[in-house]
């Protein structure tokens, strides 16, 4: 099975942190091809353009999760699998169409996709509300839910001392969410 | 024994031991406190991730906009060129003449800061709320900023909150205490529902520029510029321009 190269594992810990050029770099990289592979789909061109942001989104988000960090393909391959999931659950979604087809073979994706329309109206409620949370509370939020870190890990990241001082802040900035809401 | 907290957290951590998982499904089923705090929980991870893909996204369709914009022009260029050129000329113009000068910071705050007039003092003295009010006020009119928080203090613990957390964030602010400020403005916009609520994200948006948190900067200037009824909407605009470009 193949394994990363190391230009390959370079642009994955730059994805890791985040970092925009190489964001961008690989939005652009792959970005024509991903329209003629969708073109077997007989798809719209801004709905290909919308499938292919969204699995750029995902590529970078399970990149800071870690769960790139042992990738036995491309990046490529990883983003086109993806992108041919979505593909996929669009079609299903638009057509009723079931699949059958070995879509995931080599590549293991795990990305938990949300039904936006029947989002909750206390999601729309937090969301707003984190909009208004200002530092650390945002980093400390999204590096705990959203990248999924430890909190052993946040400690290092953040450079906090003591557990219990970032737990306790984090915990603040709940009730400062609470406090939003109410 | 494990708290509460502790085993919300190792739940979110997804490093639950079996004996915790067995505990943590015990709580579920039977105790309501902890049950709502999961759920908050719950929804909070699914409020973060959607802002933080939506954000991304964001940032991606501005990418797609910016080559579609290179492309146009290179191919307004090869065809008429003259009038390319004019148009470029313009647009550097327009630029030289809107556009911030500086994408550092510290001087795109020191471009874009001023403090926000008095728009609520009352004109004529009244019961002691009211003149402490006044006094406030009239503290912050004078540029007496200590003396403006003190009162504007006063009045917050009296009750009279309407528009005190507000001018209290602009004294903080004034006086280079941002993360007060930043506090304050956030109180504002917790317990306003209509008044300065766009205005105290545009000085939200300051305070993060000023501490060098520029994502965060740029979520309050995004709701600035997405709102149509306020003064900073085009101001708003420039500087996220002018934050992208860095």
């Amino acid at each position: 099975m193949a394994t990363q190269t190391s230009e390959e594992a370079q642009k994955i810990a730059l994805l890791k942190s985040g970092d925009s050029k190489t964001i961008s770099s690989i939005y652009m990289e792959y970005r024509d091809a991903f329209g003629k592979f969708a073109g077997n789909y007989r798809l719209e061109q801004t709905l290909v353009l919308d499938i292919y942001q969204d699995a750029v989104v995902a590529l970078c988000e399970n990149a800071k999760k870690g769960l790139l960090d042992n990738l036995k393909c491309s990046i490529k391959t990883y983003l086109f699998s993806i992108g041919k999931f979505m593909i996929y659950k669009r079609l299903r979604t638009e057509t009723s169409i079931e699949f059958t087809d070995e879509l995931m073979q080599g590549v293991e994706i795990a990305y938990e996709t949300y039904d936006e329309d029947a989002e909750q109206a206390k999601v729309h409620k937090l969301r707003s509300a984190l909009q208004s949370m200002g530092e650390p509370c945002n980093t400390i939020l999204s590096l705990f839910y959203f990248e999924e870190k430890k909190l052993d890990e946040i400690m290092g990241i953040l450079d906090y001392k003591n557990k219990d001082v970032l737990k306790s802040q984090k915990s603040r900035c709940l009730n400062k969410l609470k406090a939003l809401l109410s | 024994m494990t708290t509460h907290d502790e085993l919300l957290d190792l739940f979110f951590e997804n490093a639950l031991s079996k004996e915790q998982e067995e505990r943590f499904h015990w709580l579920l089923k039977n105790d309501i406190v902890f049950k709502e705090a999961f759920e908050f929980q719950r929804t909070l991870k699914t409020a973060v991730t959607l802002n933080e893909r939506q954000k991304l996204k964001e940032s991606l369709r501005q990418l797609e906009d910016d080559q579609k914009a290179k492309k146009e022009k290179v191919v307004a260029f090869s065809w008429k060129s003259y009038i390319a050129a004019a148009s470029i000329v313009l647009v550097f113009f327009t630029a030289y003449q809107f556009w911030p000068k500086a994408n550092n910071p510290d001087e795109l705050f020191v471009e874009n800061y001023e403090i926000f007039p008095n728009l609520v003092a009352p004109q004529v003295r009244g019961n002691n709320d009211e003149e402490l009010k006044q006094k406030a006020f009239e503290a912050y009119e004078m540029t007496k900023f200590e003396q403006a928080v003190q009162d504007f203090s006063n009045l917050i613990a009296l009750g009279q909150i309407e528009y005190a957390y507000f001018y209290r964030g602009q004294a903080y602010m004034a006086m280079g205490q941002f993360e007060e400020a930043q506090s304050d403005f956030m109180q504002h916009i917790a317990m306003n529902e209509k008044n300065l609520i766009v205005e105290a994200h545009w000085y939200m948006g300051l305070c993060e520029l000023k501490r060098n948190h520029e994502e965060a900067a740029i979520d309050h200037f995004k709701i600035v510029s997405q709102s149509n009824e306020n003064a900073f909407q085009s101001q708003a605009a420039r500087l996220l321009d002018a934050l992208r470009r860095k």
